[in-house]
């Protein structure tokens, strides 16, 4: 399995238009492309900073990421990696004994991917991803 | 200010040689540097490419350093992400004068690197360092 490149770090929060305020108050960012996610039920604002994404990510239903906020507060919520093949990584990590969150990849909104459980990650929710991210609106 | 890009990502954990094993046998990601710093910030890093990012694994050289508080508190997990800009002096003058809590007078250096810190509370409970590379 080769890893391609840190695709997008993903940030849980309450309120996505205050948090867009905050970081455009803050570090001038705009965000390059929004969107609503009807799989995942996430709103997200995405920045397009080279070849790793940031994004803010609101939950518009109860799933993990508000289940996360309930726990642990606002913050990094994920790290997506870009891998070639999703499911032959999901075979080889399978192989290892790797405990992983699903048992087949999901097909989501902008491609497939699977998540590595944080306990074998030193606490950080990984997730392997291919596909074609959206592109930054005009 | 401009951001250039995300320069790397920081993970706190506890033994640093455990979580190298992790990152480069699960993820199959490589060591291309390590580095100490027990005057400043008191970690002891491993840096990991992944694509154009790094990713760095980090422990605390002491009890009492910053990422012992942050793991004594939080737990292991995502420490920080470094935002790659042309130039923190400046970076710091604009946050100031936006009102903006950054957590330095004038940049912290470690080697060439040159960086500062944005208080998470202004972003989420994100923490994001600003940093510029010389030479």
């Amino acid at each position: 399995m080769e890893i391609k490149r840190l695709a997008i770090i993903s940030i849980a929060v309450r309120n996505l238009e205050q948090s867009v305020a905050n970081w455009e108050r803050t570090l001038g960012l705009r965000p390059d492309v929004r969107f609503h996610d009807e799989h995942e039920k996430l709103d997200i604002a995405r920045f397009y900073l080279g070849g790793t994404a940031l994004e803010l990510i609101q939950p518009t239903a109860d799933n993990a990421v508000s289940r996360f906020l309930e726990r642990r507060g606002e913050g990094v919520f994920v790290l997506v990696f870009e891998v070639d093949d999703v499911r032959r990584a999901m075979a080889e990590l399978r192989e290892k004994g790797v405990p992983l969150v699903e048992d087949s990849p999901v097909e989501g909104m902008e491609g497939s991917y699977f998540n590595i459980h944080p306990r074998a990650m030193n606490g950080v929710l990984v997730q392997l991803w291919s596909g074609q991210l959206l592109a930054p609106a005009k | 200010m401009k951001i250039e890009g995300v320069d790397h990502v920081d993970v706190a954990v506890r033994d640093l040689e455990g979580a190298v094993q992790t990152w480069t046998e699960v993820l199959g990601l490589k060591v291309v540097n390590r580095y100490r710093d027990e005057a400043g910030e008191k970690i002891n890093v491993a840096q990991l490419q992944a694509g154009d990012t790094i990713l760095e694994l980090v422990e605390s050289t002491d009890p009492e350093g910053p990422v012992a508080r942050f793991i004594r508190d939080r737990g292991e997990g995502f420490l920080l992400v470094s935002l790659k800009v042309d130039s923190v002096d400046e970076a710091i003058r604009e946050l100031k004068a936006r009102g903006a809590p950054v957590l330095d007078e004038r940049p912290r250096r470690i080697g060439n690197s040159l960086f500062t810190f944005v208080h998470p509370r202004a972003l989420n409970g994100v923490l994001v360092e600003l940093i510029t590379h010389e030479g």
